[in-house]
C-alpha cells in the first residue's frame, strides 16, 4: 500500500511517545505507550513466527518431500491475531484507509458534525463487535480446529481484543473534533 | 432495487463521512442484512470477519510487504536506475527511459505504486533537474511510471481480486505481464517524443567495464522476481510460499551482502510491514461480509439485469464498466473499490462470457489510474513530496499518461489475447 505514506505517519507516532514525555505525562499517556510497546513486541514476534513457519513448510516439503500438516493452519491463524492487533496500532496512527477529501471540503462546523457522527459510528461497529463476541465465544469455545485440535474460541477472541484496544483512542477522536473545532473558529 | 439504493448511499455516506473504509463496509453489510431481513446478527459479523482472512494465498500479502520494506532501502533504488541507465540511458531522453525501465524492475519487486514511486523519486527528480529536464515533465514520469507496479507481478490487488473472484493467482499474475509492459512501452514513446521536442539529451553510452560492474551490483536484486516467478510458474511454489522465500532471500542479501539492512532497524520494518498488511487486510476481512449480504440481497442479480436492459453487448459492458470504476478509483484505493466492485459486477461479467482473468486485469490497471488522478492521487501526492512541486501541476503533467493508460486498456478490451494469452499458454 502506501508505504512513503505510512513512513511519515508511522515516523510521527514513534516520535509522539518521547514529545508527550516533554509536557505532562498523565497516567493515561504512560499506560497508552507501554500498551503500545507490548502490542508492538507482539505483532512483530506473531510476523517472525509467521515467516518461520511457513519457510519451514516450503523447506521440509523440499528436503522429506512431505510437507508439515499442521504448519498450514498455525501460520494461518498467527496471521489472523497479526492483522487485528497490527490494525489496533494502524488505527491508532490513524493509518487505515479513510477518505477523508470529502469531509475536509466541508465547513469547519459541518466537519466537526460530520467527524462526531463517523466517530460514534466507529463505536456502533465496536459495540456490535463486542455483542457478536458475547453470542459467538461460548459456542466456538467447544470447536476445535482441524489440524492442530486449537480452541476457536482462542482464535476468534483477538477480534473483540483488538477493538476494545481502540476503544479510547475512538472516544478521544469524537472529543478532540471539539478542541479543532475551537481552535479553527476563534 | 431499493437494495441496491439502500447499499450504495448507506455506503458512500459512512465512506465520506470519514469512516474508515474497513468499518463502512461492515457496517453497511449491517444496514443491508437488516433492511433484507429485519434483524441483526452480530454474530455473523465476527464470523464473517474472520473467515475473511483465514486464508492462505492472503498470506502472500504480508510477505511481500515485509519483502518490499527489506528491499526498500536507497542502495537498492540506486542500483537498478544505474542499471536500467546503462541499458537504456543513450538514446535520447535516456534518464527518462532510465526511470520507465527501473520503474519496472521496482514493479516487479514490489506490489504497490506508490512505493516504487517513492524509490524511484528519490534517485530521479534530482537527477533529471540536473541534466535540465523540465521538473513537470520528470515528476508527473516517475509518478506514471510507479502505476505500473501493482500490474507487474508481485501485485496486491491482483492478490486480493483473485481470492474474491477465486482466479489463479498464479494466472493472474502471468496475465499482468504483458499490460504492465504496454503501458511502460506506451510511456517511452511519449517520453522520445518529449525529449525530441524540449531537445533532451542522451546520457553517454556506457562501455563494457561500466555495463558489467552495474549487472553484477544489481544482479541479485534482479533476482528476486526471477526467483519469484519462476518458481510460481514452474509449479514449484504457490504465490504465498513465494513470498516467503522472497522475505527470506531480501533478509540474507540486504544483511549479509549488500549490508544495508541492520539488526536494530529489522523492528521498524517488520512494523512497517504489518501496518501495511492490516491496512489491506482489515479491509479484505469486512469485504468477505459485505459480498456475502451482497449476494443474499440479491444484489449482483440486480445489477447485471441492470446492465443487461442497457446492452448485452460485452464490449459495451466493458467500457461502460471501465468508465464507472475510472470515477471511483479517484476517490478509493484500489483494494477498497476491488472489494467492492468484483462481486458486484463480476456476476454481471461472468453471464457475458467475459473471462474473470481479464476482468481482474482491466479493473487493477484501470484503478492503477486512481493514483495519479487528485484528490487522493497518493503517487502524485509521493512525488510532490520529493520533488516540491505543486500537486495541481504534476496533475496536469500526467494527463497524457493517463491517456496512454486509458488507450492501453481500449487495446486491452478489445483485443483480449493481450491478456489471456500468456497466462493461458505458461499455465495449464
Amino acid at each position: 500500500m502506501s508505504a512513503t505514506k505510512l513512513k511519515i505517519r508511522s515516523q510521527s507516532v514513534d516520535s509522539g511517545g518521547e514529545i508527550i514525555g516533554m509536557s505532562k505525562e498523565t497516567l493515561y499517556h504512560r499506560v497508552d505507550r507501554t500498551l503500545n510497546r507490548i502490542l508492538e513486541f507482539v505483532v512483530m514476534i506473531l510476523f517472525i513466527i509467521m515467516v518461520i513457519l511457513v519457510f519451514a513448510q516450503v523447506y521440509t516439503r523440499f528436503l522429506t518431500n512431505n510437507s508439515l500438516t499442521w504448519s498450514e493452519e498455525l501460520s494461518r491463524f498467527i496471521m489472523i491475531w497479526m492483522v487485528f492487533l497490527a490494525s489496533s496500532l494502524t488505527y491508532k496512527k490513524r493509518a487505515h484507509i479513510t477518505v477523508e477529501n470529502i469531509v475536509n471540503l466541508l465547513s469547519p462546523p459541518a466537519k466537526s458534525v460530520a467527524r462526531k457522527i463517523a466517530h460514534v459510528l466507529m463505536l456502533i461497529f465496536v459495540i456490535i463487535i463486542f455483542w457478536g463476541a458475547y453470542m459467538i465465544l461460548p459456542t466456538v469455545s467447544m470447536q476445535k480446529s482441524p489440524a492442530n485440535n486449537i480452541v476457536m474460541a482462542y482464535v476468534y477472541a483477538v477480534i473483540p481484543l483488538s477493538m476494545l484496544l481502540i476503544v479510547p483512542e475512538i472516544i478521544k477522536g469524537f472529543f478532540e473534533t471539539t478542541v479543532t473545532k475551537g481552535d479553527e473558529n476563534p | 432495487m431499493t437494495t441496491l439504493l439502500v447499499f450504495l448511499i448507506s455506503l458512500f455516506m459512512f465512506i465520506f463521512i470519514g469512516v474508515p473504509i474497513f468499518i463502512s463496509l461492515g457496517l453497511s453489510s449491517l444496514v443491508i442484512w437488516m433492511w433484507t431481513f429485519g434483524t441483526l446478527e452480530p454474530a455473523i459479523l465476527m464470523q464473517k470477519m474472520l473467515i475473511g482472512i483465514d486464508s492462505f494465498p492472503l498470506m502472500a500479502i504480508p510477505f511481500f510487504m515485509l519483502a518490499g520494506e527489506l528491499m526498500n532501502s536507497g542502495g537498492v533504488s540506486r542500483r537498478l536506475v544505474s542499471f536500467a541507465s546503462c541499458i537504456i540511458g543513450w538514446v535520447r531522453g535516456g534518464l527518462g527511459f532510465a526511470t520507465i525501465l527501473a520503474s519496472m524492475f521496482i514493479a516487479a519487486i514490489l506490489g504497490s505504486a506508490s512505493a516504487s514511486a517513492a524509490m524511484i523519486g528519490m534517485v530521479m527528480i534530482p537527477a533529471m533537474t540536473e541534466k535540465g529536464y523540465r521538473s513537470s515533465f520528470s515528476s508527473g514520469l516517475i509518478a506514471a511510471a510507479g502505476s505500473v507496479g501493482p500490474i507487474i507481478p508481485p501485485s496486491i490487488p491482483l492478490i486480493v481480486y483473485g481470492v474474491i473472484a477465486e482466479v489463479s493467482i498464479a494466472k493472474l499474475f502471468v496475465g499482468g505481464y504483458i499490460p504492465g509492459i504496454l503501458m511502460s512501452l506506451a510511456f517511452m514513446v511519449y517520453t522520445y517524443f518529449h525529449a525530441r521536442k524540449n531537445n533532451y539529451l542522451a546520457e553517454k553510452s556506457p562501455n563494457i567495464t561500466e555495463i558489467w560492474v552495474s549487472f553484477k551490483d544489481s544482479i541479485l536484486t534482479l533476482l528476486l522476481p526471477v526467483i519469484i516467478m519462476g518458481g510460481i510458474l514452474g509449479g514449484i511454489f504457490t504465490p504465498t510460499e513465494a513470498a516467503v522465500i522472497a522475505v527470506v532471500y531480501a533478509f540474507a542479501v540486504g544483511t549479509f551482502v549488500y549490508r544495508e539492512i541492520q539488526l536494530k532497524n529489522i523492528p521498524h520494518i517488520i512494523l512497517r510491514a504489518a501496518n501495511s498488511t492490516a491496512m489491506v487486510l482489515m479491509v479484505m476481512s469486512t469485504a468477505t461480509l459485505l459480498s456475502w449480504v451482497l449476494t443474499l440481497g440479491r444484489i449482483p442479480h440486480t445489477v447485471t439485469s441492470i446492465l443487461y436492459s442497457v446492452s448485452t453487448n460485452p464490449f459495451v459492458f466493458l467500457l461502460l464498466v471501465n468508465l464507472f470504476v475510472i470515477v471511483i478509483g479517484m476517490f478509493l484505493d484500489a483494494v477498497s473499490a476491488l472489494t467492492i466492485i468484483t462481486p458486484i459486477l463480476l456476476p454481471a461479467a461472468k453471464s457475458m462470457g467475459i473471462d474473470p482473468l481479464l476482468f481482474g486485469i482491466l479493473l487493477t490497471v484501470n484503478l492503477s489510474i486512481g493514483v495519479l488522478t487528485p484528490p487522493v492521487g497518493l503517487n502524485l501526492y509521493v512525488v510532490s513530496s520529493i520533488s516540491g512541486i505543486d500537486v495541481m501541476k504534476i496533475s496536469k503533467a500526467v494527463i497524457p499518461f493517463i491517456l496512454l493508460i486509458i488507450l492501453v486498456i481500449l487495446i486491452m478490451i478489445f483485443f483480449q489475447n493481450t491478456v489471456t494469452y500468456l497466462p493461458n499458454v505458461i499455465i495449464r
